[in-house]
C-alpha cells in the first residue's frame, strides 16, 4: 500500500503507469555498432566497393567477419568454430575465403549472404593465394602432409560464369 | 552445405631440393605472378621460390645471405663477425612481375630480378647495400644500443594507374626510437626500361628513390596491417593505382590516410559507423532525440574525396519514420563529438555523421577528453565538456570562409567567454561551428544541458555552476554549490570536498507557492542535493538568475526529469513553453529524481514528496520512458545487472529483468536509457547495443542490408576490359 500513500505525496493525482504491466517489459535487441573485438584484418574489393573487417576470439566475444557497403549497409558472419578469430582475408570475386587462426578455410557467399563452405586443411596455413578470376585457393603449409608437400591446391565450388 | 574438394595438385618443397639439410620449410608467403598466372612466388624462411606451372619447376630460388663483415639489416656490430642468412618473412612481386622484393627478420629489403635471379640489391628503410662488406652507409647501425629496427610487419608493392610507376609501403622497419612509427611510403617513380638499362641504372633506381617519407600515424603504436584502398581494380594484389590506406594500428585502432599524400582522413561519411568507432575509440556516449525536421537540416557538408565505399544495395525502404530521431553522440578519442542516427525500426532519411571537432574550437591538440554532451533537440545546439574544465558550445550554421584557415583566435580567458567561431575546420562548409568557450578552471566538467531556449548550465568538479545564456553569447550566473546550499544542507553533506552537480535539467514549471510559472535549472549533485535556480526575464531582453531552494535525497543524482502533474507530456524548457509564459501560462509540474540509492517525486523546491529507497544494487542510469503515449514508467539500470521499471508516481515495482546478458554491467555507468525506451549501452570496449524495453522488432535496414550484394555486370566488364594484363592472364 506504500505506493498509493506516494501517489498521494508525489503530487502527480492520476497513475501514469495504469495502463503498463510486467508483461509488456520484453527487452530486445535492435542492433549494434561497432566491432565486437580487437581488429586484425582489413579487405576491401573495389569492384564490388565493399570493406570487410575481421576480429579475433576475446573475452567480448567470438571471431566475426563484418562487411560493409555504402551507407548503413551492413552484413555479419559468425565464424563457424568457437574461440576462432579472423587469422586472413581476401575477396575472391562474389566469395569472401577466411582463414580462421584454428586453420580454417572458410568461403562466405556474399550475394547467397550465408557461409557456403569450410575445409580443414591438413596441417596449419600459413599463407593464401586467391584471385578473382580463378576457381581455386591456393595454401601454403605449415610443414604438410610430408616433406614433398608444401602448396595445397583447393578448388572452389564456384557458380559458371 | 558443400564442402571444397582438394584438388590434385600438390607443389613440392623447392627448398628441400636445393638443400638436402634443411627441415621441412613452411610457406609464409604465396602470391600469383601479377601478369601470368602460371607463375607463383613461394616464401620460406630461407628464401624465396619463383615457380611456373607451365614448366612445373621451380625457375630461381632467391637466397639471401650476408657475409660476415657486411652491416646487415639490423647493423649489429656484434654480429658483424658471422656469416648470416636472415630469415624471410615475406616476398611480393614487382607490379610487372620483373623483380621481387623479400624482406627478412633483420629489416632488410632484398629486390631481385625474376629473369636472371640475380639480386639487385639488399637495403633497409634507411641504407643500402647492406649486404656488402664494409659498404652501406651505417648511420644506423651505429646508434647506441637500445634502438632496434622494428620488425616488417607489412609490405606492399604499389602500381600507379600504369604498372611501371611503383611505390614501395612499408609498415614497420624503421628505428624503435623513433616516436612516429608510421607507414614509409618509397616512391620509386617508372621503372628503368630492363632490356636497353645496365645493372647500375636499375639498381640505383632501388638505392635511391624519387621520394621518401612517412605517412604519419598516430605516436607511439605501431601499424600492424594495411589495407590498400585501390581506385579501380582488384589486380596487383590489391594494390593498383590506391586512392587510400586504412591502418590496423596496435592499440586496436584504426586510422586512414590518403594515398600516396598521407592526409589523415576522416572516417565520417566514408567508412561505416561502425568503424568509426575504432578510428580513434569511441569514449563515451550520449543520446539526444531530436526533431525529424530539424535532424534534415542538419546534413553535414565537408570536403573530402571520392567516396570509399558504395557498394551493396539498401532494402526496400520502410515507408514508417518516426518524428523523434534517435540521435547517438559519441566522443571519441582525438577530441571530436561524431552525431548520427541511429534508427528506429524506420527508414533513416538523414544516414550522415556530423562531426564537430572538439580540440580544434579548444585550441589544443592532444589531451581533449571529453566527459560530457548534451545536444538541444530543436535548436541544435550542441554542448561539450572536457577533463580539463572547458565548456565549448557549438552552432550549426554554414561556413563562411570554406577552405581557408580563420583569423587566429582570441587566447582562453580563464572563466570568460571566448568567440572561437574562427576556429572552425576549413574543410567544414555546413556543419557544427565552434561558437563560444568558456574555462572555468575548477576542474573537469561533471554535469552539462543545454536547454531547447538558449541557455547552457554547465557543474565542474570545484563545485562550480555556470549558466550562459546564447543569445549575448553572455555568462549570466557563475557560482558554486557552496554558496547554493544552505548552512545546514553544507554541514550535512560533511567536512572536506564540497558537492559537484551530477545532473543538471531546465525545466518550465511553478513552483511551490508562486502563482506564475518560470524558467526553471536543476542541479542535482553527487551529494543528494537537488538545487532549483530560477531564471527570469529582466529589463533590456536580459535575465535575472535567482536561487530559489533546495531539496536533499540520498546518493548521487543520476536523473532530473521534470514532469507535468496532470498529463504523460514532459515539462522540460521548450520554445512553446517559454512562449506561454508571456501570456501567463502555467505548467503544474513535479521532479522525478533518481539518485544511486533512491528515486523521489516532489514538487520543487523543497517539498519532501514519494521517494522509495532501492534496497538491493544501485542505479548507475535511469529515464522516465513512454510506452505509446499510453503510460510512463521509470525505467532504471541496476549494478546487479537488472533493469528494473518503476510506475509513476506510485513507485511500485512493475518488473525486474535480467539484461546482463545483453550488455556489459560494468559499464551501465556509461549507459543512456531514452524516452522511447531504448537502453543504449556497452557490450564491449568498441561496441555498443540497442536495446528496446518494449520489444520492438529488429531493424530491417541492417539485417537485410543487402539484398543484390555484388554488381555482377561491374565484373564482367572488367573481364571484357582490353586492359594489357587482363589479356596477358589467360
Amino acid at each position: 500500500m506504500t505506493h498509493l500513500l506516494r501517489a498521494k505525496q508525489s503530487g502527480i493525482q492520476g497513475d501514469f503507469s495504469e495502463s503498463l504491466n510486467s508483461t509488456l517489459f520484453a527487452p530486445t535487441l535492435l542492433n549494434h555498432f561497432g566491432v565486437n573485438s580487437q581488429l586484425t584484418r582489413i579487405a576491401y574489393d573495389p569492384v564490388q566497393s565493399l570493406l570487410a573487417v575481421g576480429t579475433r576470439s576475446s573475452q567480448f566475444g567470438n571471431g566475426r567477419v563484418y562487411v560493409f557497403g555504402g551507407g548503413r549497409i551492413q552484413l555479419n558472419f559468425d565464424l563457424p568454430r568457437k574461440n576462432a578469430g579472423v587469422k586472413w582475408m581476401s575477396f575472391c570475386a562474389d566469395r569472401l575465403v577466411v582463414l580462421d587462426d584454428k586453420g580454417d578455410l572458410i568461403i562466405f557467399a556474399l550475394v547467397e549472404r550465408r557461409m557456403q563452405s569450410t575445409y580443414s586443411p591438413p596441417g596449419s596455413v600459413l599463407s593464401v593465394a586467391c584471385d578473382p578470376t580463378l576457381d581455386f585457393v591456393l595454401l601454403g603449409l605449415q610443414n604438410g602432409m610430408n616433406r614433398n608437400t608444401s602448396v595445397l591446391c583447393i578448388k572452389l565450388t564456384l557458380d559458371p560464369r | 552445405m558443400e564442402t571444397e574438394k582438394l584438388a590434385e595438385l600438390r607443389l613440392p618443397n623447392f627448398w628441400a631440393a636445393q638443400n638436402t639439410k634443411s627441415r621441412t620449410q613452411p610457406v609464409i608467403s604465396l602470391q600469383f605472378h601479377p601478369r601470368d598466372i602460371g607463375t607463383l612466388l613461394v616464401g620460406y624462411p630461407e628464401g624465396a621460390a619463383v615457380f611456373s606451372f607451365k614448366q612445373n619447376k621451380a625457375l630461381h630460388l632467391f637466397h639471401y645471405h650476408v657475409p660476415r663483415g657486411a652491416p646487415g639489416g639490423d647493423g649489429k656490430t656484434g654480429a658483424m663477425s658471422v656469416d648470416r642468412n636472415p630469415k624471410l618473412i615475406h616476398s611480393t612481386w614487382h607490379p610487372t612481375g620483373q623483380f621481387v622484393l623479400t624482406s627478412h627478420e633483420d629489416g632488410s629489403m632484398v629486390i631481385w630480378d625474376t629473369k636472371t635471379g640475380r639480386k639487385i640489391l639488399a637495403r633497409t628503410l634507411t641504407d643500402t647495400n647492406v649486404d656488402k662488406e664494409g659498404a652501406g652507409a651505417t648511420t644506423f647501425g651505429n646508434a647506441g644500443a637500445g634502438d632496434q629496427r622494428s620488425p616488417i610487419a607489412k609490405i606492399a608493392w604499389c602500381a600507379n594507374q600504369d604498372p611501371d610507376d611503383t611505390a614501395i609501403l612499408v609498415a614497420g622497419g624503421t628505428s624503435s626510437l623513433l616516436p612516429m612509427k608510421g607507414l614509409t611510403l618509397m616512391e620509386l617513380g617508372r621503372s628503368p626500361n630492363y632490356a636497353t638499362s645496365s645493372w647500375p641504372i636499375i639498381e640505383s633506381h632501388f638505392a635511391e628513390p624519387k621520394k621518401q617519407r612517412v605517412l604519419p600515424t598516430p605516436p607511439q603504436v605501431e601499424v600492424v596491417d594495411f589495407c590498400l584502398i585501390p581506385r579501380k581494380s582488384p589486380w596487383f594484389a590489391g594494390a593498383h593505382d590506391p586512392i587510400a590506406v586504412v591502418a590496423i594500428l596496435s592499440s586496436g585502432e584504426i586510422t586512414t590516410l590518403s594515398f600516396p599524400s598521407g592526409y589523415p582522413i576522416a572516417p565520417n561519411n566514408q567508412l561505416p559507423i561502425s568503424m568509426s568507432f575504432l578510428h580513434p575509440f569511441a569514449t563515451l556516449l550520449s543520446h539526444c532525440a531530436v526533431d525529424r525536421t530539424r535532424w534534415l537540416g542538419m546534413s553535414e557538408n565537408r570536403q573530402a574525396g571520392p567516396k570509399l565505399l558504395n557498394g551493396g544495395s539498401e532494402p526496400l525502404p520502410s515507408l514508417r519514420h518516426h518524428e523523434q530521431r534517435n540521435v547517438i553522440l559519441s566522443a571519441h578519442a582525438d577530441g571530436t563529438v561524431r552525431l548520427w542516427d541511429a534508427g528506429v525500426d524506420d527508414e533513416i532519411e538523414n544516414t550522415k555523421v556530423s562531426q564537430a571537432d572538439v580540440s580544434r574550437a579548444v585550441g589544443r591538440l592532444d589531451n581533449v577528453r571529453i566527459t560530457h554532451m548534451s545536444l538541444a533537440s530543436t535548436s541544435g545546439e550542441l554542448a561539450v565538456g572536457t577533463a580539463s574544465g572547458e565548456l565549448v558550445v557549438f552552432r550549426w550554421a554554414r561556413n563562411n570562409n570554406p577552405g581557408r584557415e580563420g583569423p587566429a583566435a582570441d587566447v582562453n580567458m580563464p572563466g570568460r567567454l571566448t568567440n572561437v567561431t574562427s576556429r572552425v575546420d576549413p574543410s567544414l562548409i555546413e556543419g557544427f561551428q565552434p561558437f563560444t568557450l568558456v574555462n572555468r578552471q575548477n576542474g573537469p566538467c561533471t554535469a552539462l544541458c543545454v536547454s531547447d531556449v538558449g541557455f547552457v548550465a554547465a557543474g565542474f568538479e570545484g563545485g562550480a555552476i555556470v549558466i550562459i545564456d546564447l543569445r549575448g553569447p553572455a555568462i549570466i550566473f557563475d557560482s558554486t554549490t557552496q554558496e547554493l546550499l544552505s548552512q545546514a544542507d553544507r554541514r550535512r553533506s560533511g567536512p572536506g570536498k564540497s558537492p559537484y552537480a551530477t545532473a543538471i535539467q531546465f525545466s518550465v514549471m511553478t513552483l511551490d507557492g508562486e502563482s506564475y510559472s518560470s524558467i526553471l535549472l536543476h542541479v542535482g549533485t553527487n551529494s543528494g542535493h537537488v538545487i532549483t535556480i530560477k531564471i527570469l526575464p529582466a529589463q533590456g531582453g536580459r535575465y535575472t538568475v535567482t536561487p530559489a531552494g533546495s531539496t536533499t535525497c540520498a546518493g548521487t543524482v543520476k536523473l532530473i526529469h521534470p514532469q507535468h502533474a496532470n498529463s504523460l507530456t514532459a515539462a522540460h524548457a521548450r520554445p512553446q513553453a517559454v512562449a506561454g509564459l508571456r501570456d501567463g501560462f502555467k505548467v503544474d509540474g513535479v521532479l522525478i529524481v533518481v539518485t544511486e540509492n533512491e528515486a523521489r517525486i516532489f514538487r520543487p523546491t523543497s517539498a519532501k514528496g514519494a521517494h522509495k529507497t532501492f534496497d538491493n544494487a544501485l542505479c548507475h542510469s535511469a529515464a522516465v520512458v513512454k510506452y505509446q503515449e499510453r503510460g510512463l514508467a521509470l525505467l532504471g539500470l541496476f549494478g546487479d545487472g537488472t533493469a528494473k521499471a518503476f510506475s509513476v508516481p506510485g513507485l511500485r515495482e512493475i518488473t525486474s529483468l535480467r539484461i546482463d546478458g545483453m550488455l556489459d554491467v560494468k559499464r551501465f555507468q556509461d549507459a543512456v536509457v531514452t524516452e522511447r525506451g531504448d537502453i543504449i549501452g556497452w557490450t564491449g570496449p568498441s561496441e555498443i547495443a540497442q536495446i528496446n524495453i518494449w520489444g520492438l522488432p529488429p531493424s530491417r535496414s541492417v539485417f537485410l542490408g543487402i539484398t543484390s550484394f555484388l554488381q555482377r555486370s561491374s565484373f564482367n566488364t572488367l573481364f571484357d576490359n582490353s586492359h594489357s594484363f587482363a589479356t596477358t592472364r589467360n
